[in-house]
């Protein structure tokens, strides 16, 4: 430790002694008072609510010393023991504050009145590891209530936040069940691309979730199956909507950093149902839902097939005996009465199919103050509309507080899951066997028992079974040392077993089945432990004026993931699965731990310190250091300090007593997170056995990667503006934000000169900015009295990325993609994925219309340095960058950025009576889309001998000859394809704009009369109709703007996203 | 209370920061990782171990560079069986070489002879082997040893740097460890001048020999520091135009440091002590790498040039009757004259000089039967410095220096035990003699072309029978191309421009 640190602490310690020195001053003056003691209950209600709701938190003072002595738990319910005459004062944030004399009543009722008759509720918000009002919170911080995810069924809760929270950009890429898409805070964190083609994907930034007060990271291995080896569904994903108490996103420094050593992408905090009644209560929630087999690309079926090919042939082929040469020698072409090519097969329909699904959750909780309990119970079964796919959840979550005294609570939570996936031939974010299956030609017969086309059998028959068994489970324990100092410790041990079983048939792998068999582990030991101290000072008229508060934490973390697989690359027969069997091919036959072992562990130190006055003006400072096993020994520890303030404007008195503000505040914060970066090898190097020397054992050091022992943590800065009010009694609600977020040190790896030995080094000299602004609007627009009530909320995210700094001071680089030339550019100063591609001005109208070097007079062209191929009427115009009238790799443009820029969503809720309706849309407006679909549907055309499927060209617009004036060139003549390759990639005539208005849900709630439904036992129960996934408002000509990977590719092998029909009922006993 | 309580805080704030440094040096299960390794003297001799196979896989495995390639460029050679590529090699096109059929080829790999990243694969290794190992604490090893490990680690780099000097001239030169700049090419006198003087400091750490005779001359030894620093200032010598006369001296004067060790020595020549020469680990071992079938450590066939100038019973099945290669008439008289008494022409040699694919060299004579169809292969260690080697440098230093006295005791010592006649001349002619001597002694044994290099006399076709004109030599036609991997993310490296 360094010495900085405990100069830290010790001043801590001293502000410990002082102000337990002063407490225990007063606890004598208090008991000097004290007279006979009784124990006296009660409830504390708000009176504006209707149900009488009680009221949690409600700080109770003994007027005689004005001691703050208790407040109301959960349920509003408190307990004290005082003097029999004592009187003792009630407050709360917002409510006038009442005053009642004891009298020696042992139970009596407290109501509050609002201060402000119209601010119904008291939103609390907590920040960090600590609980606070909003008013107090200085974060950008937005909150979500689990009812208003529910309804909708989703394999991954995550995913129905889309266009709820200004800035948390969420995109569901894939339809797959139970894998999400992507999700972002405040834009682009990482720029690292890897693959190539369709398959080329962005380095993922999930935000950090809390689950509960324990943190979960989403960017551990297992998360990504397509990217590792594993089964690959998110710890976040065991959680069902419907147990689901709230989630707040929080987006700031100042919200996030006391999550340190891993916020740097953000956090969500995710809160689950408690028990708090003391009968006990049954919920179920269930629905049944239809998923629907999306609209599938049209092709041309049978003989119109075949004529189309012909007509190619017959028009473009060089010379006419040529095109007669090529039909003859293709069977499928000149022999139609053979009835093996004689057939009009539409191999979509094999692969997809309509699915109906079920969603069930029950939950058992009672107990009072003292014990309680929750048990939730769930399951979900979502088969994919692709044959061979679906996703399966069962749940069983419980959950106890024992709250004996004032003194000590302990909480225990522990929730297990079990999760089954189906990815069919594909990773479930790429299907590629059904891309290509499905685009195969029309003239091959369907299949039978004999398949003509291999994936269409690889995607129904062969097996990938991905399951995974999460247990999760946390103690909790608080205690109350002395009055208002608290010490408070979690224990969370999470648990993750993933298996996959992978089998594919003989039939599709050369004649011998292949067995995949995985299994992982990870598991996770986390500690926290806290203290904290709340002081008030009052002023003269005895109000608290001055409050401070401190919150100390040390964090430990250390987690575990190792993975075993085995490939069976030749089973007896396609009937015995088991590895367990003679194996000929003991050379590919491969197993072992993979090398994605990773062993990691962290500690941080953190402290808080709040002060407010009145309530009105706000300092929050954060502190945290933090170390971690993969930072490098020359990097030592990192700080990340924070510093917010608040300003409650509404709380001055010239706006006192006025009408029309409910509450306004403005909020600036600065301050730093840090993400962990690679693995303990990047830091030290990784040593392994190296054969003998002379007899002699020897070890050599691995040389892909240069030890590099100033390794840094990701770090993000964030500085933040935000300005929140209320008005007209909530009729309006408005939070806007403004940031300025910096990514330092972004991991990244770096080729390095041969001399050097290491090929690569990973470096953390990347950095990117982002800047923008965020709306969000609430609105009650109806009067309060009305029997409609009517919510409409809106949201919009401005973000602009900028890349600030690439290793060695490069200012550009180029990540170059080796399948589809579809190469990434990097450069200082401009957005960091940038599309590098050939720029599409339209179709040369004829011949005559293409340039010509005034210098030799000849057209412009394209080649290598042999043959050179002019260009001619029909062919694309590719702009001719360096005017050379050669078209080659440096003519390209820095072209378009695949990310989202303007994100939102707006929706309303309207309750008449027993009946509400909800609707709610989110959009993408400004990112560009490369559309390699549709790329690939003229690419088909390339080759009429080949078998494969080919689209209707009528609803495109292309050059049919001189004179028409088409978007497209000519598809049909397929000569161009192999020296001017029109149909390339890598152009702007794919480049699409990807904005779209997306109606995610529209849900119609309607609730049992009570006296109805008590007859059958029933305390509550209502039924809903929901259809979600309803469409899309979009000039993209692509099928689904949504549907394409982070890096705004889409590919016909993405898993399309259905629609559903929902059918629920929510029943309460 | 308050005491408990201060207490408290103290015990878990101090058991935090106590706990954390050691809680966060994690162990990885699946391999080593370095902040794990270098706790004794045991991972330092294995990651040493570690640094010899790569000099080994780098020298002798395939990509034959060591030898053959030494041994044939400019030679008075015949490709009789018509090699791709080796008649490119022995005019000196190596860019004809490097785009035959066998430019590419696995066995005789003429491009992995222009990647020079596997000597700084040693290079690399050495220096963190160097820096981990003054790092250790020491109570994990002891000051002797670690002396002695820094001084092994300091040797391998030198060795590499001169090997690469020898192939590539101007080369990039540093020692720290974990190094990952780009760095730009040192001119080679001034490589060789910083490789003497690193070498020279440690020198004395080294053994003069071990107790193991295993590790006689397989392990750096200080006879083979000493060696290496002679060759390093004999090549510095031969291309520095300034005064010669201190590299020539330092060479002399190891030579004296070096026959003055009584643990090194030269044997007899006999069929058996050939054997056991070539075989290692002898007293005139000074530097060679293992290979030894018996260990399972078996190095490359097609580096031995056994490969090209022998036949059965020395190579091949029963049915190889004649080599693959053969040196000239006229060379093998001069060098080997018929009438002249001298034990290495019949010892090494049959049908020495018939001018055709009968010729046989039997110098590399410890070979063992494999196969199916009993394939003879070679198992000799491979020599890089061996005593005679730097007895004739400092007959050569000698005489450059006009001491024709201690030449001609240097060079006689290799004489009389070959039992020829001792040479008497002086001036040129006894320079002419000892290089000769050298040719004769050192034949096939990789030093060939450097020493033509070396004395400037590849410039002169009395010599050479492929000489290099004097102006193409200045512009590096005696240099090996560079790969053009060595630019990749290399602002500062340039290539050798005589074979752009």
């Amino acid at each position: 430790m360094d010495t900085g640190l405990k100069t830290k602490q010790n001043i801590l310690i001293m502000r410990y002694f002082y102000a337990i020195v002063i407490l225990l001053l007063m606890g004598f003056f208090n008991l000097a008072q004290a007279q006979e003691k009784i124990a006296v209950t009660g409830k504390v209600i708000d009176a504006s609510s209707v149900k009488k709701e009680t009221i949690p938190g409600v700080t109770i003072i003994l007027v005689a010393t004005n001691q703050v002595i208790g407040q109301t738990d959960n349920d509003g319910n408190f307990r004290l023991t005082v003097a029999g005459n004592a009187e003792l004062k009630f407050s709360y944030v917002g409510m006038a504050p009442i005053t009642v004399k004891v009298n020696n009543r042992r139970n009596f009722n407290i109501t509050l009145e609002p201060l402000n008759s119209t601010l119904k509720t008291v939103e609390v918000v907590s920040a960090g590891y600590v609980t606070k009002t909003r008013t107090l919170s200085t974060g950008s911080i937005m909150k979500i209530s689990g009812s208003e995810i529910q309804g909708q069924p989703a394999g991954d809760v995550i995913s129905l936040l889309q266009g709820k929270v200004a800035g948390l950009n969420i995109q569901n890429s894939t339809g797959a069940p139970g894998f999400r898409g992507s999700v972002q805070v405040r834009g682009l964190s990482n720029i690292n691309v890897s693959g190539a083609g369709n398959s080329a994907y962005l380095t993922p930034t999930s935000p950090l979730y809390v689950i509960d007060g324990v943190p979960v990271d989403d960017n551990s291995t297992f998360s990504y199956g397509f990217q590792q080896a594993g089964p690959g569904t998110s710890p976040a994903s065991q959680i069902p909507a419907e147990d689901i108490e709230e989630i707040q996103v929080l987006k700031d420094a100042a919200a996030t950093a006391l999550y340190g050593s891993r916020g740097a992408y953000g956090v969500i905090l995710i809160t689950t149902k408690r028990g708090n009644s003391k009968v006990p209560v049954v919920r179920y929630q269930g629905s049944a839902f239809l998923s629907t087999v999306p609209q599938l690309r049209s092709v041309i079926g049978g003989v119109e097939e075949r004529n189309l090919r012909l007509r190619q042939i017959m028009q473009y082929d060089s010379t006419y005996y040529h095109a007669l040469g090529t039909i003859n020698a293709i069977d499928f072409l000149s022999d139609s009465l053979n009835a093996y090519y004689n057939n009009s097969t539409n191999w979509q329909s094999y692969f997809y199919r309509p699915t109906y699904n079920q969603n069930h959750n029950l939950s058992i909780s009672g107990g009072d103050v003292a014990f309680n309990y929750k048990v939730a119970l769930g399951l979900y079964d979502e088969d994919g509309v692709q044959q061979n796919t679906g996703y399966s959840r069962y749940i069983l979550n419980t959950t106890m507080t024992y709250n004996p005294s004032r003194k000590f609570k302990i909480l225990g939570q522990l929730n297990n899951s079990v999760q089954r996936q189906q990815t069919g031939s594909g990773n479930g974010i790429f299907n590629t066997g059904v891309a290509t299956g499905g685009s195969s030609s029309s003239l091959l017969p369907p299949p039978s028992l004999y398949s003509s086309v291999n994936q269409v059998q690889g995607a129904t028959e062969s097996d990938n079974d991905n399951k995974t068994l999460n247990t999760f489970a946390v103690v909790q324990l608080d205690y109350e040392i002395l009055k208002n100092f608290k010490a408070s410790t979690v224990i969370n041990y999470t648990n993750i077993t993933g298996t996959r079983d992978n089998f594919v048939p003989a039939s599709l792998n050369g004649g011998f089945a292949n067995f995949y068999s995985y299994n992982d582990r990870s598991t996770k030991l986390y500690n926290r432990s806290s203290l904290s101290y709340v002081y008030t000072i009052n002023d003269k008229a005895n109000e608290p004026a001055h409050n401070f508060s401190v919150f100390a934490f040390t964090e430990i973390n250390s987690s575990n993931f190792k993975a075993d697989a085995i490939l069976n690359d030749r089973t007896v027969n396609s009937f015995i699965r088991g590895p367990i069997t003679h194996n000929p091919s003991y050379a590919e036959t491969l197993g072992g731990t993979l090398d994605n072992f990773t062993d990691f562990r962290s500690v941080g130190f953190a402290g808080q310190f709040s002060y407010n006055y009145k309530q009105k003006y706000v300092l929050d400072v954060n502190y945290r250091v933090d170390g971690t096993s993969t930072n490098g020994p020359l990097a030592g520890y990192v700080k990340n300090p924070s510093v917010s303030v608040k300003w409650n404007f509404d709380k001055e008195n010239f706006l006192a007593g006025n009408h029309w503000l409910d509450y306004g505040d403005i909020r600036l914060s600065y301050g730093s997170n840090i993400q962990p970066n690679g693995s303990i090898y990047d830091v030290y190097g990784r040593y392994f056995g190296g054969g003998a020397y002379n007899n002699n054992q020897s070890v050599v050091i691995d040389l892909s990667r240069l030890p590099n022992l100033s390794l840094q943590p990701t770090k993000n800065t964030t500085l933040n503006a935000g300005l929140d009010f209320s008005i007209f009694k909530n009729k309006l609600n408005l939070s806007f934000d403004t940031y300025y977020k910096q990514v330092d040190n972004i991991f990244r790896d770096k080729g390095i000169a041969n001399i050097n030995s290491f090929s690569n080094v990973t470096t953390v000299e990347t950095s990117n900015v982002n800047y923008g602004w965020e709306f969000q609007v609430n609105s009650r627009p109806l009067n309060p009295n009305s029997p409609f009530k009517l919510n409409v909320y809106a949201n919009l995210a401005i973000n602009k990325e900028v890349l600030a700094a690439l290793p060695d001071g490069a200012r550009q680089l180029i990540a170059l993609d080796p399948d589809f030339a579809q190469d990434i550019y990097y450069r200082l100063g401009i957005n960091s994925l940038s599309n590098f591609l050939y720029n599409t001005k339209g179709v040369y109208n004829s011949t005559a219309d293409v340039p010509f070097d005034p210098m030799t007079g000849k057209r412009y062209s394209t080649g290598g340095t042999g043959v050179r191929n002019y260009f001619r009427a029909g062919d694309p115009i590719y702009t001719d960058l360096n005017g050379d009238y050669i078209l080659d790799a440096n003519d390209r443009v820095v072209a378009g950025n695949s990310q989202p820029q303007i994100t939102g969503g707006i929706g309303a809720l309207l309750n008449y009576k027993n009946w509400s309706i909800e609707v709610n849309g989110s959009f993408t407006l400004v990112r560009d889309i490369l559309n390699n679909a549709l790329a690939a549907q003229f690419r088909n055309f390339n080759n009429p001998t080949r078998l494969g499927n080919l689209v209707p060209l009528a609803q495109y617009s292309y050059w049919t000859g001189v004179g028409s004036n088409g978007t497209y060139p000519n598809p049909l003549d397929y000569t161009r394809s192999s020296i001017v390759d029109p149909f390339r990639y890598g152009q702007t005539l794919f480049q699409e704009d990807g904005t779209y208005f997306k109606l995610n849900s529209v849900k119609l709630y309607y609730t049992l009369n009570k006296t109805f439904s008590s007859k059958f036992g029933i305390n509550r129960a209502n039924v809903y109709v929901t259809a979600q996934n309803l469409g899309f408002l979009t000039n993209y000509s692509g099928p689904n703007p949504e549907a394409v990977t982070a890096l705004g590719r889409d590919s016909s092998g993405g898993y399309p996203l259905s629609k559903q029909y929902v059918l629920g009922l929510n029943l309460e006993f | 209370m308050k005491k408990i309580t201060y207490i408290m805080l103290i015990a878990i704030i101090s058991a935090g920061a106590l706990g954390c440094k050691k809680f966060l040096n994690v162990t990885p299960i699946d391999n080593l990782s370095g902040n794990n390794y270098w706790q004794n003297e045991a991972d330092v001799e294995k990651f040493v171990n570690g640094i010899y196979i790569k000099l080994r896989s780098r020298v002798l495995n395939n990509g034959s560079t060591f030898y053959t390639f030494a041994d044939i460029r400019c030679a008075p050679v015949v490709n009789s069986a018509n090699i791709a590529g080796f008649t490119n090699l022995i005019n000196n096109d190596l860019k004809g070489a490097i785009a035959s059929t066998n430019g590419d080829y696995y066995f005789y790999n003429f491009k992995a002879a222009t990647e020079w990243k596997s000597y700084y694969d040693v290079i690399g290794s050495a220096n963190i082997m160097v820096k981990e190992v003054s790092d250790m604490p020491a109570s994990a090893i002891s000051d002797e040893t670690r002396k002695r490990y820094i001084a092994e680690g300091v040797f391998l780099r030198n060795l590499c740097y001169f090997l690469l000097v020898r192939m590539y001239g101007d080369v990039p030169y540093y020692t720290n460890a974990y190094n990952d700049q780009p760095l730009g090419r040192t001119d080679q006198i001034a490589v060789m001048k910083r490789c003497i003087a690193d070498m020279a400091a440690v020198k004395d750490d080294l053994p003069i020999t071990y107790v193991d005779a295993s590790q006689v001359g397989t392990r750096a030894m200080r006879g083979a520091a000493i060696a290496l620093m002679m060759h390093m200032n004999m090549w510095a010598a031969g291309f520095d135009n300034g005064d010669k006369t201190a590299y020539y001296q330092e060479v002399v004067k190891y030579g004296q440091e070096l026959t003055s060790y009584a643990d090194y020595g030269l044997l007899d020549y006999t069929i058996d002590n050939n054997k056991k020469i070539f075989k290692g680990n002898t007293k005139e071992s000074l530097f060679e790498i293992v290979s030894n079938a018996n260990y399972g450590e078996v190095i490359s066939q097609y580096d031995n040039p056994s490969i090209f100038f022998s036949k059965y019973p020395f190579r091949g099945t029963a049915t190889t009757t004649t080599s693959q290669m053969y040196y000239t008439v006229k060379f093998m008289q001069k060098v080997f004259p018929a009438g002249s008494s001298d034990l290495r022409r019949t010892l090494w040699f049959e049908n020495a000089d018939l001018g055709n694919n009968t010729f046989q060299l039997k110098k590399f004579s410890n070979t063992y039967p494999t196969g199916t169809n009993n394939s003879i292969s070679h198992d000799d260690s491979r020599i890089i410095f061996r005593l005679p080697d730097a007895i004739l440098l400092t007959a050569e230093a000698a005489a450059n220096l006009d001491d024709n006295t201690t030449a001609q005791t240097f060079v006689n010592k290799v004489r009389a035990r070959a039992q020829a006649i001792p040479f008497s001349s002086t001036g040129d002619q006894l320079k002419d003699d000892i290089y000769y001597e050298r040719v004769r002694e050192l034949f096939c044994e990789g030093q060939y072309f450097y020493d033509l290099v070396r004395t400037k006399r590849i410039l002169n076709s009395e010599y050479s029978d492929h000489p290099i004109g004097v102006a193409d030599f200045n512009a590096g036609a005696w240099t090996w191309p560079i790969s053009i991997s060595a630019l990749a993310n290399n602002p500062n490296m340039t290539l050798n421009n005589f074979w752009r």
